[in-house]
Formats: structure tokens, C-alpha cells, sequence
């Protein structure tokens, strides 16, 4: 029988066997290989990530030129329409192709059922539909803990008393 | 290791890990708590590896009324040295003054530049190269390049430094269509003159600046900045065409000095075509000091200021027709002369006219008749009256240069008593081309004068709005502005004038005066013009023609009324008005 003391006794024996030097030799050398496997791998995957990162925003920037560039070439473009289109060039164009201004006293006018003279110009849509902006967030998301402070006790003040206090 | 000791170490690990977000938790408090601490970090934002960079938009465009493109932007290039380079002056500045016509010894200063890190680190050549010169002047320095790559020599010529940045400078297709309507817009982008310099913040556009990241691991979505507002105008290019074509001939045979035509629709307060001359080729405004001589103004029409004359009769007939001073059986007995206080009006012949009705004063245009109705109206009425048809005042039109003109007025130092027989008849005062239009257009309008206006709408954020016509003023009764009317088209009609147009009934009023100097009125030069509107019954437009110093005939009733006919006969055809006949005839 082993009664509670023998029992006691036995629990705090050290251990009557060490493992052998090179084994725990290689148990330290597997750690620190783990360690800097698991820091390679940390820093391949930031390289890796800051890389396409870099390069995406290289990409961006270069698609930010690309749009200054386009914007200026249809401001360009839309002169050189412009310019064919000018009253000048259409003018000597449709002198041209045979055609010239009627004098008044040529006109002749005739009831067209169904016309409509062109209206002027209208080179957008009209008026604007005017939208409310919807708050996203609630106030409590964007304001200061004193602004939150003060607004809810005017509120709870004006609840309680019906006044501001 | 005992139970209690894994509890004591679980303790401190959980301790330890809580103080993280107990000082993320501070800091938020403390952030929120005084907002003024964030401040000193976003002031140190400037010197982080941020670029900022003033976003310059495109400028708004300038349409006519019908959708023609009358101002845009085109791309054009600043040519520069970056100084950091290792550079040939000799050769950059052969090659560029050659190229682009520039001095070679500022080149050569310019490229010679020594390099100082954060103040001397670029050299302007010269702005606003055009794109094909530009282009030449890119492949040129590729050219250079692969040569020098290929070249054995140890300094081979190259254009190392030289730089090419395109830029958006304002267009004109129209060249010097409406020239003096639209202004310019200079290099730095500043709109001068006209509808360019009076819109110039709206179609400029609000300046942005711009955070970029220099380092393309922060680099994000820009924030979109938006263009300049574009602008409709009242404007007719077509009509703006003819009636300049048509000022130019005027001129031409004339011999007048210079000349302004203004097209306006009384009922709306638009300005349909205003032409002046001289006007300059806004693409080319640096020639503006060749063409515009002296203080000229850029647009006569606005910018001059002058006596009118008899065009000015019929204003001083409607205030007396208004308050009822004269009627249609009042009778004058002209004598050839009226004296009153301290001057004396004679006839524009000097002749004694008789006894002439307030139709026939207009018809002859009597001085001395317009003088003794101006007495009747009496000094109060009268001045009420001038100032009521907007006369010594601005009109209020959205064209940057606007003069205001003259009228003294009973009170003013210079006034003198009596004068307002003389102001009847249009000498002693001053108005501007468009202020007479404009007044006189509450004639062709029931009585009412509208905000003159070349912009009929603004387009901005996608969407145009229209600008509606507004009321100024209604200096008289509609019942006074067609009785007018019908007397002007009437007198026209019994002078036969040279401004009637066959098929239409037109009313107007022609006029000459004499030219104000130091030392009294000139005889022999005149200012000619000439003011009506078509259809009588149902006005469509008004013209004013106004030619400065004719020298074929000083009078407004042969140089200034054929004009206004031809203007006429060219504006009905163009904007569709039929005869009065078959418009009658089709309304019914």
C-alpha cells in the first residue's frame, strides 16, 4: 500500500532519465529552423503583397496620366469639331456642293402639318432632380464624444422638461 | 507546475495582451476628447513623400444658342529645361531657338542654369508651343538620342534636359466670330474682356489641390475634380456671321471710322448678334494692342459712350406721351428756333418747319419741336423718365467692360438749367450702343425693358438650366409703347425711307449727331445710327446700328437706315420670319 506521504514522496522525485544530448540538440536546432521558416514566410508574403501593391499603384498612376492625357485629347478633339463644324467651314462646304443663301424675296413659305422648328440648344439634360443625401452613418459614428454628449443631453433635456436647458 | 501557478501566468499573458487595446482605447478617447492634438500630424502631412499639385480642369465650353461650339480648349505644350541633366547649352539652344523662333541667347541662359536642388531646378523656354511643333520637336530630340546612342564620339549632341508638358489652352473655331462678345482667355488662364472675363470663376472652375503619393503603396483613387461650367449663349453664330459681314460693308462704304450693330429680342432681353469693330482673333489675343489702338474699347457696343442723337427722340416723345404732356392732336408751330433759359435748338437744316403734329416732329425730326415737348414734360418728368429707360445707367448685361454712360441730372455740379431741351434731342448725354437699344426696346416690348443677357443657359454637375428672361422695368404703358410704335413705323413709311423692307412693316428711328469736342460741336462729323424693330405688330428683334464718323454722308437717314434694311432682309430669311402678309394668313 502507498499511503499519502510515499505518494507525495514520489511526485516530486526528478526524473531518473535526461534525453540524450543530441537529440535535444536537434529539437533546438528544429525550433530555430521552424522560427525562421515561419519569418521567411511572414517576409515572402509582405514582399509579395508590398510587390503587387507597388505595382498596382503603378499601374494606377499611370492609368491617373493615361486619364489626363485622354481628357485633354477629347478637349482637343471636340475643338477640331468644332472647327469643321464652325459656320465658316459648313458655309464655303455647302457653297461647295452648289447651294447659296435665298434672298427674301424668293422665300416662299408653306403650312407644314406636323413641324416643328428645331428648338435651341439643349446639350444636357434640364433643371436638376434634386436628392437629399442620405445619411450613411449615424451621428454617433462621425461626431466627437463632447458633440455626442451635448446632443443627447439637449435631447434628453428637451424630452424631460420640453426646453432646452 | 501546479494549477495555481498556470492561473498566475494566464493572469499576466491576459494582462499583458489587455493594456494593447486599453491604449488603443485611450488614445481614441484622447483624440476625440481635444481634436486639436490630430493638428500638428496633418500639418507635417505637406513634408511626408506627398506631392501636391494644383489639378487644373478644362475650362468650360461656349456654345451658341443653336449648339455651335464658339470657345473650347486645345492642347498645346510649355517647353522646359530640367536642370538636373547633364546639358549641351550650344546645342540646345541652336536647336530650339531654330525650332521654336525663340532667341538663342536666352536659350542659352536658360540651359546654362546651374542646377540647385529645391530652387533652380527648371528653366521655361517658352508656353504655348502648338501640337504640330511640338510633335517635330519630340522626334527631333528622339532622333538626337538614338544618333548619340549610336554614335562613337565622347560628347555626341543631344537634347538631354529638354522637356515637353502638354497643356490645355483656350480655342476659338470661329476665329473672330463674336470676338468681342466672348473676350480671351490669357495663358495663365484668366479670362479677360467680354463673356470670358464676366464668367471667368464659373467656367475656370473652382482650383483644386491635389495630394499625390509618391510612393506607389499609397497610391488610391484620386479625388474627381470637376470641370468648368459651360455656357449657352444667346447668340446666333449664323446671325453673327451676316450682321458682322454686313457691319464690315457698311464700313467699307461708308468710310465710318468704326461701327457697332447690336441684335436684340426685345421681349426676352437676349442679345441675338452684336457686332463691333474693330475685334480681334481671341486665338491670337497678343495682337490685341495691333488692332485695338489706344484705350479703344475691346466692344464698342458696351465700351463706347457717345451722344445718340436724334435716336433718342422717341424716348423723350413716349415720357411726354406717357404723362400725358402732348397727345396725337397736339400741334407745334415750328419757327426754325427755341430758346429756353440758356440755350437755344435749332432744326437739323436750320428750317422753320410749321405747324406739325407729334407724328410729323418724329417724321422731320425736329430738334425744336423734341425741345419744346421736352418743356412741357417739364425738368422732373423728364429726368424721371430718362432714368426710367435706364439712361446714365448700367443695363446690367453679363459682358465683363460695361460703361455706364452720362446723364446729369438737376442737382449735379455740371447741370445747367434748361439743359433737358438739348438732352431731348440726344446731345448732352452720353449712352452706350446697347443702353439705347435696350431703352428703346421697351418701345417693341408693351412698355417693358428686359435684363439685357448673351447667356441662355449654364450647363454644370450634368444637368442645364436655363436663365429666364427678367424684367427691369416698365418705364411706360403698353398702351403709350405701341402708340409709338405705330408712329415710328408710320413716319418711316411716309419719308419712304431707305429702311423699309418690302413685305414687312418695321418701325425706327434714325440719327445724327454731332460730335462733342473742347471747344463745341463739330459740323462736319457725325455719328450715324439707326434704330427699329420687325414686325411692327408682333416685334421679333431689334436692330441698332451705329457708325462712327461716315464719311460718304454724315447722315444716320442715308448710311445708318439702308444698313438696317439689309440687316433685315438677311435676319428674316435666316430666322424664318414670313412676310406680314403670309404670317397673317398662316395664323389664322
Amino acid at each position: 500500500m502507498i499511503n499519502e506521504k510515499t505518494m507525495e514522496h514520489h511526485e516530486r522525485m526528478p526524473p531518473s532519465y535526461h534525453p540524450a544530448p543530441w537529440r535535444r540538440q536537434w529539437q533546438v536546432i528544429g525550433l530555430i529552423g521552424a522560427v525562421l521558416v515561419f519569418v521567411a514566410l511572414v517576409i515572402l508574403i509582405y514582399m509579395t503583397v508590398t510587390a503587387r501593391t507597388a505595382s498596382v499603384g503603378r499601374q494606377i498612376q499611370k492609368m491617373q496620366a493615361f486619364i489626363e492625357a485622354a481628357d485633354r485629347r477629347i478637349e482637343d478633339l471636340r475643338s477640331t469639331l468644332g472647327q469643321l463644324y464652325s459656320v465658316q467651314a459648313m458655309e464655303k462646304r455647302a457653297f461647295a456642293l452648289g447651294y447659296q443663301y435665298y434672298e427674301v424675296d424668293q422665300a416662299i413659305y408653306l403650312r407644314l402639318p406636323g413641324y416643328y422648328a428645331a428648338d435651341d440648344a439643349i446639350l444636357a439634360p434640364l433643371g436638376r432632380v434634386e436628392v437629399v443625401p442620405a445619411r450613411s452613418l449615424p451621428p454617433e459614428y462621425t461626431e466627437s464624444v463632447i458633440t455626442w454628449l451635448q446632443r443627447t443631453l439637449t435631447r434628453l433635456f428637451a424630452e424631460i422638461w420640453g426646453s432646452q436647458p | 507546475m501546479n494549477n495555481h501557478d498556470q492561473a498566475q501566468r494566464f493572469y499576466i499573458l491576459g494582462g499583458a495582451l489587455s493594456v494593447l487595446p486599453l491604449l488603443v482605447a485611450v488614445q481614441i478617447l484622447r483624440i476625440q476628447l481635444s481634436p486639436n492634438w490630430i493638428k500638428p500630424i496633418l500639418e507635417a502631412l505637406p513634408n511626408w513623400p506627398y506631392e501636391q499639385h494644383e489639378v487644373i480642369t478644362p475650362r468650360g465650353l461656349i456654345y451658341d444658342r443653336n449648339g455651335a461650339l464658339l470657345a473650347g480648349n486645345k492642347i498645346v505644350y510649355e517647353v522646359g529645361i530640367e536642370l538636373q541633366y547633364d546639358r549641351n547649352p550650344e546645342v540646345i539652344a541652336q536647336m530650339l531657338s531654330a525650332m521654336l523662333d525663340v532667341d538663342y541667347m536666352d536659350v542659352y541662359a536658360a540651359a546654362s542654369k546651374e542646377y540647385v536642388s529645391g530652387k533652380s531646378v527648371y528653366a521655361l523656354i517658352k508656353q504655348n508651343v502648338p501640337q504640330e511643333q511640338a510633335e517635330k520637336l519630340k522626334n527631333l530630340i528622339a532622333q538626337m538620342e538614338e544618333q548619340a546612342e549610336k554614335s562613337k564620339s565622347k560628347n555626341p549632341p543631344r537634347l538631354t534636359g529638354v522637356v515637353l508638358y502638354p497643356r490645355l489652352a483656350r480655342a476659338y473655331p470661329e476665329n473672330t466670330l463674336a470676338a468681342n462678345i466672348l473676350g480671351y482667355v490669357t495663358l495663365q488662364g484668366q479670362g479677360v474682356f467680354g463673356v470670358e472675363e464676366k464668367y471667368n470663376d464659373i467656367l475656370a472652375g473652382q482650383p483644386r489641390y491635389v495630394v499625390d503619393p509618391l510612393n506607389p503603396l499609397n497610391v488610391g483613387e484620386r479625388e474627381s475634380v470637376p470641370r468648368g461650367v459651360s455656357l449657352i449663349l444667346s447668340i446666333d453664330a449664323l446671325v453673327q456671321l451676316e450682321v458682322e459681314r454686313i457691319l464690315d460693308k457698311a464700313l467699307r462704304q461708308s468710310g465710318a471710322d468704326s461701327g457697332t450693330i447690336v441684335v436684340y429680342i426685345p421681349k426676352t432681353g437676349e442679345i441675338l448678334a452684336m457686332a463691333s469693330v474693330p475685334r480681334i482673333d481671341p486665338n491670337r489675343y497678343w495682337d490685341y494692342e495691333d488692332i485695338i489702338k489706344g484705350k479703344a474699347p475691346f466692344n464698342r457696343a458696351i465700351g463706347a459712350t457717345y451722344e445718340p442723337g436724334s435716336v433718342y427722340k422717341p424716348i423723350t416723345m413716349a415720357i411726354a406721351f406717357e404723362i400725358g404732356a402732348v397727345n396725337l392732336e397736339t400741334i407745334f408751330t415750328d419757327t426754325g428756333v427755341f430758346s429756353y433759359k440758356h440755350n437755344t435748338v435749332y432744326n437739323w437744316n436750320r428750317g422753320a418747319w410749321g405747324p406739325q403734329s407729334m407724328q410729323g416732329c418724329l417724321q422731320h425730326s425736329l430738334n425744336v419741336c423734341l425741345a419744346w415737348v421736352a418743356v412741357q414734360i417739364g425738368n422732373e418728368e423728364f429726368y424721371r423718365g430718362m432714368q426710367a429707360f435706364g439712361i446714365g445707367r448700367l443695363t446690367g448685361v453679363d459682358l465683363a467692360g460695361e460703361m455706364q454712360g452720362r446723364l446729369k441730372m438737376p442737382g449735379d455740379s455740371d447741370w445747367i438749367d434748361g439743359e433737358l431741351v438739348l438732352n431731348a434731342f440726344g446731345q448732352g448725354v452720353s449712352v452706350t450702343p446697347l443702353q439705347i437699344a435696350v431703352a428703346i426696346s421697351a418701345l417693341a416690348n408693351d412698355g417693358k425693358i428686359m435684363v439685357p443677357h448673351v447667356v441662355r443657359a449654364v450647363i454644370g454637375d450634368g444637368y442645364q438650366r436655363n436663365i429666364e428672361p427678367e424684367l427691369a422695368g416698365m418705364p411706360i404703358s403698353a398702351e403709350t409703347a405701341r402708340l409709338m410704335s405705330e408712329l415710328l413705323a408710320r413716319s418711316l413709311e411716309k419719308e419712304s425711307s431707305d429702311a423699309l423692307v418690302t413685305g414687312y412693316r418695321v418701325a425706327g428711328k434714325t440719327g445724327t449727331a454731332e460730335i462733342p469736342t473742347p471747344t463745341g460741336y463739330t459740323s462736319n462729323e457725325t455719328n450715324a445710327s439707326f434704330v427699329g424693330w420687325v414686325p411692327v405688330d408682333d416685334p421679333q428683334f431689334l436692330v441698332y446700328i451705329w457708325l462712327e464718323k461716315p464719311k460718304t454722308s454724315p447722315w444716320g437717314s442715308i448710311v445708318a437706315a439702308p444698313v438696317f434694311r439689309e440687316v433685315v432682309e438677311k435676319l428674316v430669311v435666316l430666322l424664318n420670319i414670313p412676310p406680314d402678309a403670309i404670317r397673317m394668313k398662316l395664323s389664322q
